[in-house]
């Protein structure tokens, strides 16, 4: 251990354990053993920097852990799947959503590599499964994908190869669905009404899929509950339109009336159930909402389990941080904003106004109101994708650039300066356009955004012929006198009349000039 | 409560590193602050700038004190687009941000940036998370190097994915390599010449870090198409499933096969900051030579350059371990100390911490560590830090050696293959007893040779602080090393 100086006591700790085993594997000899250990071994190389030499990892890991999962149950063919071809996207692993990206290693494992390295993982951790995965069967896998190309997903993965549901300690037995028609706003008493049909519930999950119509239909289920372990749980029952559960003929929990599924309507109940079977009861009426559904999960001892087909909205990934003006300051925000350009910087201001300036364009191209944006998205693992401003009312003003000349055939010298901040922080954009100087400022007012612009011909730089500046250039444009209108009542007013295009002539001299406009969105 | 952490966390590391050579502490960061370290830069009176990757500037006072609690953060900067690689030159902050290089000024004093100026934003950006553009500080030229991140794992979706630019301080943007796959880092080895680290992936079968020379081609052909853009020669189309060398015969010139090659789940496997020990023996005994940063498995890896019919090769070897957090940043100052900035967030690491700002100082220990492997016509020169016991170091039982190279494909990866076990027949120690000539039968070129040393002692019995070094023998010199007696 002297070798390992800067250890601090949680990786000491790491390193010990895995030299204590290590020590302990030269004493054994046999052929399996040799194979177990070079399983552990590659695995130590390949897997644990991410997935933790334990199979969990230290806390809050963000890789998925391999201990325990439920995607180690079953086939091997889904381990091995993955492994070859890398997964991307969200996965819920134990009850916990995951979105991370795991590159491909068929290019970097044989197939008696990744055969030990599969029955060291199955066999650990409380993956309790035994058996020895043979090259041959990775071979299989890896004829079998030849064609495959791109990783994974969570969905495709379990599509192709099933997770067995029979592994759950808390699970539903002899499930049977008996079908009704009616409208009702509140529970019948079934007992009283006709059946339509009975039908078993093969895979023993709650599901609507019995069902011989989606609106006017009830649905009771019977059969027993069975727990491998005494334990709390936490019962979370989501329907539309209503549902109830029994257990031992005690009502449970229960989602009153109709409406629609989620937060505000779903139920949680804390109850006990001892080690066994017991009788279950689940009851089910749509009246007419269009997007019926029902959710029953269970939060216990050994983790969460879902007795039904479908499964609570997974929430978003990422939790949401939004960003917020700090008083009168503005905030800034340079990263992908849905409906601009990649290039663009978004700046919330005081009064809950917004926008994003598109240094592609040198104009504001999206105005909104309210909140700013959420920055969640680029700032939880890796930070895909563009995200949408927070707030209401967003106006694209751009399609194409802030700027135009009378020869549209022209390519036009866009040149983005930079950015001063005031005291406020609010950014004053500076940048040339065919050589001329602008100074470009936004600021909240009272009913919107001020834009204040400087024009300034540098000595020696040629007047540009027919520069005009673009208000606006959207879909749903027009123009009256001196004031453009666009979505959400958007109205952009200039100090001279616009041209029919919304555009304003602009003649930049030696002397700076300014013109401004005033943005406004109208108190409906 | 984050205080009374990084007090444990010191008082843990002083314990565990008795007599040890080096010591690794952890500055506090402000509480309630999430600061991703995304790139370090050293500025004038022992102050720090350390960006994060949520676009957030600081000023870091303190950072060289004996007593870090102690250290005061300050905001510089907010909304800065992802920025890795910054530099502080006659009183402003140049910064690399994603879709531009950018200078930062203080203009009133205040202690935050007021004023941001675009020098260079010449390149595509399409908004995909793996656009990524990491910066170096000037090179010896004035130059500032962006390495432009291919669009996800081996495509080039936007304008000059997959190249190395140098842009001017007058903000011209020059192409100067294509062939960029993952770059982790850019920094400049004792002469001045570029190099950067690739990941392991499309194209690589290991990660590496490569000699970015003027003109060349880095072994990734998914931006070639971009070279049409400046009227510049095609770059090679090596053949999928080959081997570097063998494809180093097709374009000798134009394809610079991997200075050296950090052997995938060995040598950890994300490499990240690369940077020289420009300190003359105050960050310990390694002056002159590389420190690789490395992400994945929280440590920094040490590399012995030398070049060899005019490429670049040499040596990698373990070196510091057990970081707080993925290590992607490091910079060393001139009083020795290695700054080394942290984060997992989207990569895991060994290092469970999120984030962290660590430094590491050289104790004044001696460690016996070999210091220079060279190649030689017929083997290997070892230097050690001290010297060695002659019986053991002379002895072949006390070496062993295996040698291997990868798949040059399309693949993400590849496994070791083409495996050799060269024979160490003869091992000649220096009279001065600091070096050991190994003599080897069946070198192979193109290979990552892999030397296991555990037999050899010092002169004062120690064992080596590391014995395992992986040599890229992409060339075998044809003349020996005169040594100097």
């Amino acid at each position: 251990m002297t070798n390992l100086p800067f250890m601090t006591s949680n990786t000491s700790h790491m390193i010990f354990r895995r030299f204590s085993l290590l020590t302990v594997g030269l004493f054994l000899s046999t052929a399996a053993l040799q194979a177990q250990q070079s399983g552990k071994e590659l695995y130590g190389l390949y897997c644990a920097a991410c997935h933790g030499t334990d199979g969990v990892g230290a806390e809050g890991n963000p890789n998925p852990p391999l201990a325990k999962s439920e995607w180690l149950q079953g086939t091997p063919k889904r381990a091995a799947a993955a492994v070859l071809k890398g997964l991307v996207g969200p996965i819920e692993v134990r009850g916990k959503m995951y979105n991370l990206a795991m590159p491909p290693q068929g290019a970097v494992l044989n197939d008696q590599q990744l055969a030990s390295i599969l029955t060291y993982v199955r066999k650990s951790w409380g993956n309790r499964q035994k058996k020895a995965i043979t090259s041959d069967e990775i071979a299989a896998v890896r004829a079998e994908l030849a064609d495959r190309k791109a990783p994974w997903t969570a969905q495709e993965l379990t599509k192709k190869y099933p997770i067995p549901r029979n592994r759950k300690y808390v699970r539903l037995n002899h499930l049977i669905a008996t079908v009704y028609h009616g409208e009702w706003e509140t529970f019948p008493d079934f007992s009283q009404l006709e059946i339509v049909s009975t039908e078993e519930e093969k895979r023993n999950l709650i599901d609507l899929a019995h069902a011989d119509r989606t609106q006017g239909v009830g649905i009771v289920w019977t059969g027993k509950i069975h727990t491998d372990v005494e334990s709390d749980f936490n019962a979370v029952l989501d329907a539309s339109d209503g549902a109830r559960m029994f257990i031992n003929g005690e009502e449970i929990v229960t989602v009153e009336g109709v409406g629609k599924m989620g937060p505000e309507r779903a139920r949680r109940r804390r109850f006990r159930m001892s080690k066994g079977e017991h009788d279950f009861r689940l009851e089910y009426f749509n009246r007419n909402s269009e997007t019926p559904g029902i959710v029953l999960e269970f939060k216990g001892k050994r983790g969460q389990v879902y007795l039904s087909e479908s499964r609570l909205k997974v929430k978003d990934t990422n939790p949401p941080i939004l960003l917020k003006p700090k008083g009168d300051n503005a905030v800034i925000y340079r990263n992908f904003i849905k409906g601009a350009r990649p290039r663009s910087i978004g700046v919330g201001y005081a009064k809950g106004v917004n926008q994003s300036f598109s240094i592609e364009k040198l104009s504001p191209e999206l105005v909104w109101t309210g909140k700013f944006i959420d920055a969640g998205r680029h700032w939880t693992n890796r930070g895909q994708g563009f995200e949408p401003p927070a707030g209401d009312k967003v106006v694209t003003l751009l399609k194409g650039p802030g700027y135009a000349l009378s020869d549209p055939d022209k390519q036009l010298d866009l040149q983005y300066g930079g950015y001063t901040l005031d005291e406020k922080m609010q950014p004053h954009f500076f940048y040339t356009v065919e050589g001329v100087k602008v100074t470009d400022f936004l600021h909240p007012s009272d009913s919107g955004l001020t834009r204040t612009l400087t024009y300034h011909l540098p000595e020696g730089v040629e007047a540009p012929k027919g520069l005009r500046l673009i208000t606006a250039s959207a879909d749903n444009l027009s123009v009256s006198g001196s004031q453009v209108t666009l979505d959400h009542g958007l109205t952009i007013q200039s100090p001279s009349p616009l041209s029919p295009d919304g555009s304003i002539p602009l003649t930049p001299s030696a002397e700076p000039t300014t013109l401004t406009l005033n943005y406004s969105w109208s108190a409906k | 409560m984050k205080t009374f952490l990084s007090t444990l966390f010191v008082a843990t590391s002083s314990l565990l590193s008795v007599g040890a050579p080096y010591i690794t502490e952890q500055i506090p960061t402000p509480k309630g602050e999430i600061i991703e370290c995304g790139s370090i830069a050293l500025l004038p009176d022992q102050k720090l700038a350390v960006s994060g990757r949520r676009g957030d500037i600081w000023i870091v006072e303190g950072a060289y004190a004996d007593d870090l609690s102690q250290v005061k953060w300050s905001k510089f900067a907010d909304g800065v687009h992802e920025p890795f690689g910054m530099h502080w030159k006659d009183g402003s902050l140049y910064v690399m941000q994603r879709s531009e290089y950018s200078k930062l000024t203080d203009t009133n004093a205040d202690g935050k940036a007021d004023l941001f100026e675009n020098i260079c934003d010449d390149w595509g950006v399409n908004g995909n998370y793996h656009e990524y553009n990491f910066g170096s500080p000037p090179d010896k030229d004035g130059n500032v190097w962006s390495l432009l991140c291919l669009t996800g794992s081996g495509g080039a979706g936007s304008d000059w994915r997959g190249w190395a630019m140098r842009i001017t301080p007058e903000g011209k943007m020059i192409p100067t390599c294509s062939g960029v796959r993952s770059p982790g880092g850019v920094g400049f080895n004792a002469e001045g010449d570029a190099f950067y680290t690739d990941n392991q992936g499309t194209w690589n079968g290991s990660s590496a870090l490569k000699w970015l020379k003027p003109g060349g081609f880095m072994g990734c052909p998914a931006g070639n198409k971009y070279h049409t853009l400046a009227n510049l020669p095609e770059p090679p189309t090596p053949k999928d499933g080959s081997r570097i060398l063998e494809e180093r015969k097709k374009f000798p010139d134009t394809l610079i096969p991997p200075a050296v090659i950090l052997p995938h789940g060995r040598l950890g496997q994300s490499p990240t900051a690369v940077i020289t020990d420009t300190t003359a023996g105050k960050f310990g005994p390694f002056a002159g030579q590389v420190l690789i940063g490395e992400q994945t498995h929280s440590q920094v890896q040490r590399v012995d350059l030398e070049m060899v019919n005019g490429f670049y090769q040499g040596a990698a070897f373990p070196f510091l371990k057990g970081y707080s957090s993925g290590i992607v940043p490091m910079v060393i100052a001139a009083d020795g100390t290695l700054f080394a900035g942290g984060t997992n967030r989207g990569w895991g690491s060994r290092g469970s911490q999120p984030f962290a700002l660590e430094r590491t100082r050289w104790t004044g220990e001696l460690p016996f560590e070999i210091h220079s492997m060279k190649a030689q016509p017929k083997g290997f020169k070892l230097t050690f830090t001290q010297p060695v016991d002659a019986a053991s170091a002379s002895d072949l039982k006390s070496y062993s050696m295996k040698a291997w190279t990868y798949i040059y494909q399309k693949s993400y990866g590849s496994p070791e293959v083409d495996k050799k076990t060269p024979k160490i027949t003869k091992a000649t120690v220096s009279e001065d007893k600091l070096s050991v000539t190994l003599t080897i039968k069946g070198l192979v070129r193109g290979h990552v040779h892999h030397l296991m040393s555990k037999g050899v002692k010092s002169a004062a019995g120690a064992k080596l602080w590391h014995t395992d070094a992986y040599y890229t023998l992409n060339e075998i010199p044809a003349d020996a090393v005169v040594d100097a007696k």
